[in-house]
């Protein structure tokens, strides 16, 4: 485990499958009941259920991994595991169809008598150093009624007492459609209610692609910029631009894991910079504004530092959890997330000006989509695309509606993006009973040249 | 159409040139890819146009044809050609391209492979995701479609991105040599399930696959072949909802009559109607959205896949070899493919193992009673003749109470059963290892080794009899 130590920050464009020190990943507890960001450290721990995990033996391990906890000499720790008896479960449950048939519920009683063993006997099994397995297992033979339901609840059942008394933890790779799944699951508002589709739409609508200047307005948390740079891949340029005072957060981008190529694609600028450069003046408007933005950027930095605690601090709140639970400790250490979000030099913003950004994306549910894009569109290169999202349809219709009047732009649709999700399942395939019904609307463009 | 090379990136100072290949739009729904030729002519019903009066222009410009009309010349990008490149086969369209990008987990320098081929819809925006440094193989069984494909990707300059392959996927499977090298895979073939096995095999760890199929059935199957090697199994349908908006008075009630008059539901006005409101003079019109009724009911169920990570559990089969060794019921590591389902049927046979290590003798009665209908069997794994088996265990009296008062008869009913299963299970295990003609000698000579054993633990415990219950 220590090997990984040694392992250096890894540029994303490597494509690292497994963790390293000071790696950020995605812990997804039983099956996404639980998410939690974490940066992987010696010192750092997770609380799951009432037993405080170190996150030590999750570092050098691939992404994908699964681990349980069991109990040690030492106290509860976190191990490895695979569940192949599960997947042997649903396999063999094909055979067990014909057996099914004649089972059903009519002879199911909810009178709490089902269940034979206490909670004194589950505790006294917890003393004796029983696994959560063991304890399942425990549960299902004490059951009256297990035999008797289908296959299909037998299943339920297993897996709602594994949930509960084994449960697992998943580690992913934090990327693009995993941070923002996870953040729309826990704090919607945080993203601007960005659905995964809707941001994948955003990507593809702008042409982002290696080696292009994007500029975003990104008042989601830092996702959009994330998102940016991941495609990007240490190529081009995504600035991050703002309209006064303090610029927005990027902190959702720090979870990604850059190395230093993609953070130094990184970069901000308050749109009056970008502008004035734009009318030919040189100097910045904003130079004095510049030592309060380091300040703001400093902050920024211990904001980040919080939040990626208060993101596993607050799931708990957030997401109904039945496992009683749990704070992920303060300890968790920052090993120092790569600098990202650097003010744009001069001479790249002089060169913004020279060719003009390849592609525009605006995410800012605050602002008014038609007098920011009026303002900003003169920054596009001819022919560039861009797409904004808002999760009201009249402002984008307003804005539609004057770029067309104004001759500004061509090939002008608002799209609102559909996703439905499906379980399947032998003959029990059908859409997924929750769902997200709204991924917000997105406006798409391409600039024409203005005379 | 990607700025791979520095030179042709999208800048004020671009201009088109000789050879480029440009985008002419004639409204929202009407465009075509041209390539410039110095000495060529663009005809449509808006007139002649003159290549060479494109040449020097900036892209993103109007130009004017012989007798008046205009068109815009456009950059290419992916999402642009998916709108003009030439139909030979059902395409893909941005929203279902876009999902699937993003759900595979593409970054510059990824290496996919795509299968079929098809028009290059998707290829193209493969392409863009992974480039500068990533390569997409895509493979396709028709040799026509493939050369066509690769004269798109020419055309598009993709062809450093894209290798087009020509190959029959479903029955060969991908190629060896990129055996545990691809970051992502996407199928779209009529029967996914019989290149899954191959896919998953291309993939590396943690990879992620993709399906598309228009059809349910094509899902479940695929989904059932994915089970074994996939997590992460998920289905979804994308769609995209298109709205049009339209400057229009509405009549006031309360207002002027004569307002209304100009405000007659004019007919649809088109986006490329671009400004065309002088003739709202009374009152303020509003700018109002609805959806278009016209809407793409269906494309196809994108169903994605992670391949599963594989870890050593040996730490976990030696705990539970000890758990069956202690309990002389050993059977579960004879034959490797069954020793984690077997790591549970071993269990089976002996409750009080579920939940406490190592099984101390005075635990064990206790377990019993802990679990008086001993349904002894409810591992999901087991075999219908095993079920037999069950059902004579589970004619041992229900409730606790019962089973106190004829504890006798149960205790005698658990260790024969136990001892049925046990030699059934070494019967049907040493079957299970092709032992032909001596699983049975085998089975009871392990058996016997194992019960001897079991003889001598008791013998050495001071105790061929089980203490009461507690003590």
């Amino acid at each position: 485990m220590e090997i990984s130590e040694s392992k250096p920050q890894i540029d994303s464009s490597e494509n690292p499958r497994s963790t390293w020190d000071g790696c950020s990943v995605l812990l997804d507890i039983n099956d996404g009941d639980r998410l939690v960001f974490s940066r992987l450290s010696a010192g750092a721990k997770l609380k799951i259920g009432n037993k405080n995990c170190s996150l030590q033996p999750l570092i050098g391990c691939p992404f994908g991994s699964l681990f349980r906890v069991e109990n040690g000499a030492e106290g509860p720790y976190l191990a490895r595991y695979t569940p192949s008896t599960e997947v042997n479960n649903v396999q063999e449950k094909g055979d067990g169809q014909s057996i099914d048939e004649f089972r059903d519920n009519r002879a199911l009683v909810d009178n709490n008598k089902a269940q034979s063993l206490t909670g004194e006997d589950i505790n006294a099994m917890r003393q004796q150093g029983a696994t959560g397995d063991e304890i399942v297992e425990a549960l299902i033979a004490n059951s009256a009624t297990f035999e008797k339901k289908t296959v299909f609840s037998q299943e339920k059942y297993r897996l709602k007492k594994q949930k509960k008394y084994a449960p697992i933890v998943l580690m992913r790779r934090p990327f693009t459609r995993s941070i923002c799944e996870a953040y729309l699951k826990k704090y919607p508002n945080k993203i601007g209610f960005l659905r995964m589709d809707t941001l994948s739409l955003l990507l593809s609508l702008a042409n982002v692609s290696a080696n292009s200047d994007v500029l975003v307005v990104d008042m989601v948390g830092g996702l959009l910029t994330g998102a940016v740079a991941e495609r990007l891949g240490g190529t081009g340029y995504v600035c991050n631009t703002y309209l006064s005072g303090s610029p927005y957060s990027m902190d959702i981008a720090r979870i990604f894991n850059f190395g230093d190529e993609i953070c130094k694609r990184i970069v901000r600028s308050p749109l009056a910079d970008l502008l004035s450069v734009q009318n030919g003046i040189e100097k910045p408007a904003s130079q004095e504004a510049e030592s309060g933005n380091m300040e703001i950027q400093s902050n920024d930095h211990i904001s980040s530092a919080v939040s990626m605690e208060e993101a596993s601090l607050t799931s708990e709140n957030v997401i109904s959890d039945p496992i009683p639970v749990s704070t992920s400790s303060p300890v968790i250490k920052m090993s120092k997330p790569a600098k990202l979000g650097e003010k744009a030099p001069q001479e790249i913003i002089s060169s913004w000006k020279e060719n003009g950004f390849s592609s525009l994306i605006i995410a800012a549910p605050e602002l008014d989509a038609w007098s920011l894009l009026k303002e900003i569109l003169p920054l596009l290169s001819n022919s560039a695309p861009f797409a904004i999202f808002h999760q009201y349809l009249q402002p984008l219709a307003t804005c539609m509606h004057n770029l067309q009047t104004g001759k500004m732009a061509i090939g002008l649709q608002i799209s609102e993006p559909w996703l439905r999700e499906y379980q399947v399942l032998p003959s029990r395939t059908h859409p997924c009973m929750q769902m997200n019904g709204f991924g917000g609307y997105i406006l798409s463009g391409t600039k024409i040249s203005p005379n | 159409m990607l700025p791979v090379d520095p030179t042709k990136k999208l800048s004020f100072t671009r201009c088109i040139s000789d050879g480029d290949l440009v985008i002419v739009y004639e409204k929202y729904d009407t465009m075509k890819a041209v390539e410039v030729c110095a000495g060529s002519v663009l005809g449509n019903r808006f007139g002649v146009f003159k290549h060479s009066d494109w040449i020097g222009k900036q892209f993103g410009s109007k130009v004017l044809s012989s007798k008046g009309g205009f068109v815009y010349l456009l950059a290419p990008t992916p999402e642009l050609w998916t709108l003009v490149l030439s139909h030979r086969t059902q395409i893909l369209y941005t929203a279902d391209i876009s999902f699937v990008i993003m759900f595979l987990e593409l970054v510059p320098g990824c290496l996919v492979l795509e299968s079929g081929t098809g028009s290059g819809s998707l290829t193209t925006s493969l392409a863009r995701a992974v480039a500068p440094t990533g390569h997409v193989y895509t493979f396709d069984f028709h040799e026509q479609r493939a050369v066509s494909a690769r004269e798109d990707f020419e055309k598009t300059g993709l062809s450093n991105l894209v290798t087009v392959g020509v190959r029959d996927i479903q029955g060969e499977g991908f190629p060896d040599e990129f055996s545990g090298r691809a970051d992502s895979v996407f199928l779209d073939l009529p029967q996914p399930w019989l290149a899954i096995p191959s896919a998953a095999k291309m993939l590396k760890q943690d990879g992620v696959l993709c399906s598309f199929s228009p059809c349910i059935e094509q899902v479940q199957r695929a989904s059932e072949t994915m089970r074994s090697s996939f997590t992460d199994i998920r289905t979804f349908e994308i769609l995209l909802r298109t709205y049009e908006v339209r400057e229009w008075k509405l009549v006031d009630f309360q207002g002027d009559q004569a307002g209304s008059v100009g405000s007659h539901p004019r007919k649809r006005q088109h986006r490329s109607n671009e400004g065309s409101n002088a003739q709202e003079t009374t009152g303020s019109p509003t700018v109002m959205a609805r959806p278009c009724s016209e809407a793409r009911g269906h494309t196809g169920y994108l169903t994605f896949a992670r391949l599963k990570c594989l870890s050593f559990v040996f730490s976990r089969d030696l705990k539970a070899l000890k758990t069956c060794a202690s309990f002389s019921t050993c059977f579960a590591f004879q034959n490797p493919n069954l020793q984690i389902k077997m790591q549970s049927t071993a269990l089976a046979p002996s409750p009080s193992t579920s939940f406490l290590k190592p099984p101390c003798r005075n635990s064990i009665p206790k377990a019993f009673q802990l679990l008086p209908s001993t349904s002894l069997i409810h591992v999901d794994n087991l075999t219908k003749d095993m079920i037999i088996l069950k059902a004579r265990a589970a004619s041992v009296p229900e409730s606790a109470d019962e089973a106190s008062k004829q504890g006798g008869l149960v205790k005698t009913l658990q260790l024969g059963s136990m001892y049925l299963l046990n030699i059934y299970f070494n019967i049907y295990n040493k079957q299970k290892l092709e032992f032909e003609g001596q699983s049975l000698f085998i089975g009871s000579g392990s058996l016997s080794i194992s019960s001897n054993g079991h003889s001598v633990s008791v013998w050495l415990r001071d105790c061929d009899d089980y203490p009461d219950v507690g003590s």
